[in-house]
Order: C-alpha cells, then sequence, then structure tokens
C-alpha cells in the first residue's frame, strides 16, 4: 500500500477535532469582554496621561521658569521621539537580560516546582507582579500606558529572551526616521541591524524593520516591527541545543499507552537516573511484565520504568527480555524526583 | 466592533482552534491560545494588507503566539496528551475501523517525536490544506524551504510511524 495515501486518510481524520460549542461561546464570549474592556480603558488612561502631561509641565515651568542650558528644552520633540523608539529597539534587542530571565525562572518554578514557596501548578494563574514590575521600569518610560500593555502583551516584549539558548543578541546602526506625511507626524518608519551569535560562534546579520507612532512627546503609542526568520532561527537552535543537552523524559503510562510527560534538564534529576540505571542489577530469567508506569529517555536509549513499595525495575527497550531491579536508593530517589 | 470580531472569530476559530490544538495537544491551552490569537488579530486589523486571506494571516498569528507559548514553557517542558482514546473515540466516525483508531493513536505519537518544523509543516499542509504559498507565509519560510521540510518531515513520519525511529505505543504490545 502506498504509505503517503495511507497517512493522507489519517491527515483527513485528524481534521475531526473535537470542540464543544460551549467552548467555542465560552471564548467567544471571553474575548469580547477582553476587547470591550480595553476600549473603555482608554478614555482614561489618555485623560491620565494628557493631566500627568500638564501636571509635569507645570511644575517644570514654575521651578525652573528660565532655564540656561537645560537639555530637556533643547531637545526637539521629534528628537525625545525618536529617543524613545531607539532606546525600546536597544533593550528588546539587546540579550539575554539575566535579570529578566531570573523572573522567567520564578515563574516557571511557580508553575512546576512544588517543593518552591511559590508553587502554584499549572492550572492556577501565577503571581506575575515582579513581571510585572520589571517591564514597567524597563519601558514604562517610553510608552504611554495603553501603548506598553499592548507591546507587553500583543507584540509580545521579550520576545528575544531565551533562557534556554547559549547565545548573545545586539543591535546597531538603528535609524529613525519621521514620516514625511504631513498629516501623520507622529509616524515614525526605522530599520537597525541585528546580530545574532549562537554559541557555536556562528555570527547572522538580520535586518529589522518596523514603524512606530508616538502617541505623547517621548512615549511610544504603538510599534511594531520584524525582523525576517530570526526567531525561527532562535527557535532551531533552542531545539537543537536542547537535542544535544542531556536531558531525561519521563512519559507516565497506563496499559502500555503514554498518559502525561514531562522533561528535565537538571543536572542533578539526570545524575539520579544515570546512576540508577549503572547501579541497577539484572534479574536471572525472563520476566513476564506488566504494563510499565513510565517510558524514560536518556541520552539517546529509552528504558521502561516500574515504580512501587520503594522498590523498581527497569528495561532497555533494545533488550525487552532482560529486567534490571534498581537499588532501594535509587527507587526511592526516582519517586522522590516524580512526585 | 463586537460584530466584527464575532464574525471574524465565527468564520475562522474552529480552524485556528484545530491547528493550535494539534501543536499543543491539550485542549485548554488550545482554547486560550486560540482566544489570544484572535484577540490580536483583533488589535492588528488595520494592519492586515490583504496579502495573504484572512484564515492564513489568523494561522500565522496563531503560529506565532503558540511557539511564544512554547518557548514560555520549554524551560522544563510539561505537555499533557490528554486521553488519546478520548480522542480517537470522539473524533473518528462511527464507520472507522478499530485499526484506523489504532493508526491514528500511533500517528499522534508519531507527528509528536517530530521536530517542531516538521509537524508544523506537516499539519500546515496536510491537515490544514494550504499551499506551499500559504505555508511560506505562515511559517515565515520561502517556498523550497517548505517543499524540502515537507519532503524530510515525510520521511521522518514515515519512520516514526513505522517504529524505525524508535519506540511507538504499538511495537510495545508485542512484547
Amino acid at each position: 500500500m502506498d504509505r503517503s495515501k495511507e497517512f493522507d486518510e489519517l491527515f483527513q481524520e485528524m481534521k475531526r477535532i473535537d470542540r464543544s460549542d460551549e467552548s467555542r461561546r465560552t471564548s467567544l464570549l471571553k474575548l469580547k469582554s477582553k476587547a470591550e474592556k480595553k476600549r473603555f480603558n482608554v478614555v482614561p488612561v489618555f485623560i491620565s496621561i494628557i493631566v500627568v502631561a500638564m501636571a509635569c509641565l507645570l511644575v517644570f515651568v514654575l521651578v525652573d521658569p528660565a532655564p540656561e542650558k537645560n537639555l530637556a528644552v533643547d531637545i526637539p520633540l521629534e528628537d525625545k521621539n525618536k529617543a524613545a523608539i531607539r532606546t525600546v529597539l536597544e533593550k528588546e534587542f539587546t540579550g539575554p537580560n539575566e535579570e529578566y530571565l531570573v523572573i522567567v525562572e520564578d515563574l516557571r518554578r511557580q508553575q512546576i516546582d512544588p517543593t518552591y514557596e511559590g508553587y502554584v501548578g499549572q492550572e492556577q494563574p501565577t503571581d506575575d507582579t515582579a513581571w510585572r514590575a520589571f517591564a514597567k521600569e524597563t519601558y514604562g518610560d517610553y510608552f504611554t500606558e495603553n501603548g506598553l500593555e499592548k507591546f507587553l502583551m500583543a507584540t509580545p516584549a521579550f520576545m528575544y529572551q531565551w533562557d534556554d539558548l547559549d547565545y548573545q543578541l545586539s543591535i546597531d546602526d538603528i535609524k529613525v526616521t519621521q514620516s514625511e506625511n504631513s498629516n501623520a507626524p507622529k509616524n515614525y518608519s526605522f530599520t537597525a541591524k541585528v546580530t545574532y551569535k549562537f554559541k557555536n560562534g556562528e555570527t547572522k546579520l538580520y535586518e529589522l524593520k518596523g514603524e512606530a507612532i508616538c502617541s505623547e512627546e517621548g512615549k511610544i503609542g504603538k510599534i511594531f516591527y520584524s525582523t525576517g526568520n530570526l526567531l525561527t532561527q532562535m527557535n532551531e537552535d533552542a531545539n537543537s541545543s536542547i537535542d544535544v543537552t542531556e536531558k531525561v523524559s519521563i512519559f507516565e503510562m497506563k496499559d502500555y499507552v503514554i498518559k502525561n510527560g514531562r522533561e528535565f534538564i537538571k543536572p542533578e534529576v539526570i545524575n539520579v537516573f544515570e546512576n540508577a540505571i549503572k547501579t541497577a542489577e539484572k534479574i536471572p530469567g525472563i520476566s513476564d511484565a506488566i504494563s510499565p508506569h513510565y517510558k524514560v529517555e536518556l541520552n539517546d536509549e529509552t528504558f521502561f520504568l516500574w515504580l512501587g513499595d520503594g522498590q523498581g525495575s527497569i528495561m532497555n527497550v533494545k533488550d525487552t527480555h532482560t529486567v534490571y531491579e534498581l537499588t532501594p536508593e535509587s527507587a526511592k530517589a526516582i519517586e522522590v524526583t516524580l512526585n | 466592533m463586537g460584530d466584527e470580531i464575532e464574525r471574524l472569530y465565527l468564520d475562522n476559530s474552529d480552524a485556528v482552534y484545530r491547528f493550535i490544538y494539534l501543536l499543543v495537544r491539550h485542549k485548554e491551552t488550545a482554547e486560550d491560545l486560540t482566544q489570544e490569537t484572535f484577540y490580536k488579530a483583533f488589535k492588528s486589523l488595520n494592519t492586515f494588507n490583504n496579502e495573504a486571506s484572512v484564515l492564513t494571516w489568523l494561522l500565522k498569528i496563531a503560529r506565532n503566539i503558540t511557539y511564544d507559548h512554547f518557548r514560555r514553557k520549554r524551560i522544563l517542558q510539561f505537555f499533557k496528551w490528554g486521553n488519546e482514546n478520548d480522542i480517537d473515540n470522539k473524533s473518528l466516525s462511527p464507520e472507522s475501523t478499530a485499526e484506523k483508531k489504532e493508526d491514528l493513536s500511533r500517528m499522534y505519537a508519531a507527528l509528536n517525536e517530530l521536530k517542531q518544523d516538521y509537524q508544523d509543516v506537516l499539519i500546515l499542509r496536510k491537515v490544514q490544506e494550504c499551499s506551499i504559498k500559504e505555508t511560506a507565509y505562515i511559517l515565515g519560510w520561502t517556498e523550497a524551504k517548505v517543499k524540502t521540510k515537507m519532503a524530510r518531515g515525510f520521511e521522518a513520519l514515515k519512520k516514526e510511524f513505522h517504529g524505525e525511529g524508535g519506540f511507538i505505543d504499538g511495537s510495545l504490545k508485542r512484547i
């Protein structure tokens, strides 16, 4: 039988993804309410920006009515806008930002590390107060409030800060140009060169192009840009670096079918499994195997694992006639890791 | 505004959901990311310049949002597959044979083993039935790259499906 045709039938079957009417409806309602909420936020935000801007102007004039050499006064408005765009690009395309990655690590542990103080699990929202504070501190001065929200959630910001990739990102040759269209003086377009250095020493250059609207003095209301396939490249590199980096993948199994999977890249966890395999002792005779509790993938080898009552045994899938018994210490260490 | 977003959503949400679901294999996450896709699309409607169909444009946004989701989760990935048997029972037509259900189950397992690039291109071309041009647009690749990745992805899928690329569920039952 033609294999590709056989797959075509299966691909056809994959189109029948079950999605309940209720889920569909609930999503639409949430979406509409989110869209509406944003709309109502715009007016008060706009008013507060105007009020704050006017207050600042008033204070400025009262405190220093005749500045002799004040840079803030000397910088033309257009340059403040250009400076804001330039700073945002520099911050966004310089990486990795270690401080940011520490915050992301905290969010990750909230979700997956039950021993972590702030652990909430996968189903509950994480506490992103620190993330928001950092985002505001980094970008708050250069965006309108509404613009910052859009930048953080929709662009989204920090898209080029990766925690699992050994890389360097830098930007130069930033050119910001004000629109020549007299009807749109707040519009700017920009270009820059982004240098991406991967750990193998390879350097790639990406052309960044984008546009921004500075709806307030020195503050961006909207910005969008593209960097060709930089993100795809980073993703590919991260995937391949994960492939070469040691990891252990654990899949829960029931009746020979995989249920859930987890992946560990921490050396101490990998050590637990490596030691367990190294110290396991061969059980004589052919075992009458029941369905394994776990499938373990480690260093290009795949094992089945049985655990229970402080004991454990393991089998390499390449040799399904031989089962090895784990030491009680290993069995316990694995149980602790998995729980 | 409400009507506009509703129309966009009603016309395209199932296709977008299906695409995301096949990438993340988790119903709630797929639903959340679908919402996010439409929200982002709605906020950037003015940037849509008709260089692609609305659905293709939405799939591009969906793919970016899903990648972002993967990226945030990847440090320690936790992926729940849901119950594959449930998927089989609900999604297959009544006339489907037991053999086909098992094949589909193996297909999901095999696809899941593939590199993300291969999954993307296979799902877009074969399930979403996007043209090479549309796929190139969504993935930000050249058309030549789509063809190459498609061919390699297909080979990799064959290997995984028929058990040459390592363990998959079906082979275990022979123990």
